[in-house]
C-alpha cells in the first residue's frame, strides 16, 4: 500500500540541548495514514523497537514494523473503544484494554487473541512483566495481576484514594516486582506474583508519572511533577539520587537494555498530555547525552534499539521515525 | 409500583407500624418527607491530579496580600449521605493561581482546611485562573473521614466563561466534568469597593 511505507530519508539534524553537547538525530522514516485519518489514541511503541501500533481515526489499528516503517497488520477497532495498548518487552505480544473493562492480548505474529481478561471497569494502565507472564492492568479502583499462561487472577491491589489516582505501571525485568505510582504521591512497590506490598516510598512530595526498572532490578527510575528523575533502590523504597531537574515533567521513562541510559518523555509546557520533548540520560554521568524536539510533532513513544534511541513522533496524520544517537 | 406514601399508609393499617399518639399520619409522613429531604447524595469524584502534593499547611487563608485575581470565598460543610455533619474530617484544597499556575515547588493556594465542630469549612482564595491544559476553572479537593470513602473531586465555578451561562448544558466542554453537580453558583459578595465571590461547596462522603 502506498501510504504504508515511505523510504527511509536520512535527514540529519543537530539538535540544540540546554547543558548538553550537540547530538545528531537521524530521521529514520516516516508512516504515512491514508488521506483524512488521523491517530486516535491510544498508541503504543514496543519497547525493543520492533513495532508501533495505534487505534486510528477510521476504527483501524494498525501494526507497523519498525524501523522499515511497513504496515504488518489492520484490524478493526473502534476508536474510542480502546483505553490502553501495551507491547510486551520483546514486541511478541500485544495487550488491547477497552473501555469495558476486557483486555485481549494479542500474538503480534500470528495475530491471534491469545488470552481475554476482564475488570469490573475500564483498564487506563497495562504491564506485561518482560518474561511475558504476567498481566497487570489498572481500573479506576484497583490494579489486578494476571497470570498470562493460566489466566488466574494472582492479585488485586486497592487504590489508595477511592478514585483515579494511578499515573504509572511497571514490572521489574525478572517479574518479581511490580511499582506503581499512586495520586497519593507514594512509590508502591508490589511483589510482582502475589501483590504483597514489599515497600512504599513516601519521601515524593507530588505525584509520579513515570517508572522503570533498571535491567537488574537494582533500582527503580521515577519521574514525577518535581520534574526530577529520582532513582529508587526498590528493596527498602529509599531514594539513593536524583538526576539534574529539568523545566519540564517527565512523563514517560525508558531505560536501555544495557542500563547504562535512559530517555525520559516530557510534555510541552501547556499541554501536559502531550509529549514533547525526549532527553536522553547518561545515568552514570547523570547528564543530558541527547535531546530530541521538533515544533510540532508530538511523541507518541520511542525505545532503545542497540546504543540509539527510537523516537516515533505523530504531527497528526503521520508518524516519524527518529533515532537519536 | 407502590408509593413511599403507599407503604407507609399500608403499613400503619397493618399495624407493622405504630404512631406516637401525638402524631397524625399525614404528620408521621411530612416527618418522614423531612428526614428524607436531609439525605445526601455523595458528592460525585472527579480526578485528582496532576499536581497534588502532601504535607499542605494548615490553614484557610490561601491569598496573601496583593495576589492578583478576583477574591473568593469558598464555603460549605462536611455530611455522610444521612446527613450527620462529619467534623472529623479533613480537607485538602488546591488550585491555580490567577494566572493559571500551580505552584510546585511550595505550597501557595494549598492548604489542609480547619472543619468546626458543624463540619463547616471555609478558605479565602482567588478565582483560579485557567490551567492551560484544562477547559474549566477548578479546584482540587481531597477529603477523607474515619469510616467513610475518601472523596477525590473539583469544585467548578458557574460564572466560567466556558459554559456560557448554561452550566447544565454545557457542563461536558470540559471532559474531565462528568456532571453539573460540581458546578456551583457564584455570588458578588461584599461592599462595591471589594467585591469578592462566594461560592457554597457542600461535601458528602460514602460510609465505607
Amino acid at each position: 500500500m502506498s501510504y504504508s511505507r515511505i523510504a527511509i530519508t536520512a535527514i540529519l539534524l543537530v539538535a540544540a540541548s540546554a547543558g548538553a553537547s550537540a547530538q545528531t538525530i537521524r530521521h529514520e522514516g516516516s508512516i504515512s495514514l491514508p488521506a483524512g485519518v488521523s491517530v486516535a489514541a491510544p498508541a503504543a511503541v514496543s519497547p525493543n523497537g520492533s513495532f508501533v501500533a495505534a487505534v486510528c481515526s477510521d476504527n483501524v489499528l494498525r501494526l507497523w514494523a519498525l524501523p522499515s516503517g511497513e504496515l504488518v497488520h489492520t484490524h478493526d477497532a473502534k476508536a474510542d473503544a480502546f483505553t490502553k495498548l501495551q507491547f510486551s518487552n520483546d514486541g511478541r505480544l500485544l495487550a488491547l484494554a477497552a473501555q469495558s473493562g476486557a483486555t485481549e492480548v494479542w500474538d503480534v505474529s500470528s495475530w491471534r487473541v491469545q488470552q481475554q481478561f476482564a475488570a469490573s471497569s475500564a483498564v487506563y494502565f497495562l504491564a506485561i512483566s518482560p518474561d511475558n507472564n504476567l498481566l497487570a492492568g489498572a481500573t479506576d479502583y484497583d490494579t489486578e495481576i494476571w497470570s498470562l499462561p493460566t489466566q488466574k487472577r494472582l492479585a488485586v491491589l486497592h487504590a489508595p484514594f477511592d478514585c483515579y489516582c494511578l499515573n504509572a505501571l511497571t514490572f521489574s525485568a525478572d517479574g518479581t516486582m511490580l511499582a506503581s505510582a499512586e495520586g497519593d504521591t507514594a512509590i508502591r512497590i508490589y511483589d510482582g506474583h502475589t501483590g504483597v506490598l514489599r515497600a512504599t516510598v513516601t519521601d515524593l512530595l507530588l505525584e509520579s508519572f513515570a517508572l522503570d526498572f533498571s535491567p537488574d532490578g537494582k533500582s527503580l527510575l521515577v519521574g514525577g511533577a518535581d520534574r526530577a528523575i529520582s532513582v529508587i533502590d526498590p528493596m527498602n523504597g529509599k531514594i539513593v539520587r536524583a538526576l539534574p531537574k529539568q523545566s519540564g515533567v517527565p512523563k514517560a521513562l525508558l531505560v536501555s537494555p544495557d542500563g547504562k541510559q535512559a530517555a525520559a518523555m516530557y510534555p510541552l509546557p501547556d499541554r501536559f498530555n502531550q509529549l514533547s520533548v525526549v532527553l536522553v540520560w547518561d545515568l552514570g554521568a547523570q547528564t543530558v547525552r541527547a535531546r530530541f524536539e521538533k515544533p510540532g510533532v508530538f511523541v507518541i513513544g520511542g525505545a532503545f534499539a542497540g546504543d540509539r534511541f527510537l523516537v516515533i513522533g505523530n504531527s497528526g496524520g503521520e508518524f516519524s521515525i527518529w533515532s537519536v544517537k | 409500583m407502590l408509593t413511599r406514601r403507599a407503604i407507609l399508609h399500608k403499613c400503619l393499617a397493618l399495624g407493622s407500624l405504630t404512631v406516637a399518639s401525638s402524631f397524625s399520619p399525614e404528620a408521621m409522613f411530612a416527618i418522614f418527607q423531612e428526614r428524607e429531604k436531609q439525605l445526601r447524595k455523595p458528592t460525585p469524584p472527579n480526578s485528582l491530579g496532576p499536581f497534588y502534593k502532601r504535607l499542605a499547611p494548615r490553614g484557610d487563608m490561601l491569598r496573601a496580600p496583593g495576589d492578583p485575581g478576583l477574591p473568593l470565598l469558598v464555603s460549605g460543610q462536611v455530611f455522610d449521605p444521612r446527613g450527620e455533619v462529619l467534623p472529623d474530617a479533613t480537607i485538602e484544597v488546591w488550585q491555580a493561581n490567577h494566572f493559571g499556575s500551580y505552584d510546585i515547588d511550595g505550597y501557595r493556594y494549598r492548604a489542609k482546611l480547619p472543619l468546626d465542630n458543624s463540619g463547616s469549612y471555609k478558605f479565602d482564595s482567588v478565582m483560579p485562573g485557567h490551567y492551560p491544559d484544562r477547559v474549566c476553572q477548578h479546584i482540587h479537593y481531597l477529603v477523607a473521614a474515619p469510616g467513610h470513602k475518601t472523596l477525590v473531586t473539583e469544585l467548578y465555578f458557574a460564572t466560567d466563561p466556558v459554559f456560557e451561562g448554561d452550566p447544565q448544558k454545557n457542563f461536558a466542554r470540559d471532559p474531565v466534568i462528568q456532571t453539573s453537580e460540581l458546578i456551583r453558583p457564584v455570588v458578588l459578595a461584599g461592599d462595591p469597593e471589594a467585591l469578592h465571590a462566594a461560592v457554597r461547596f457542600e461535601l458528602c462522603l460514602e460510609r465505607l
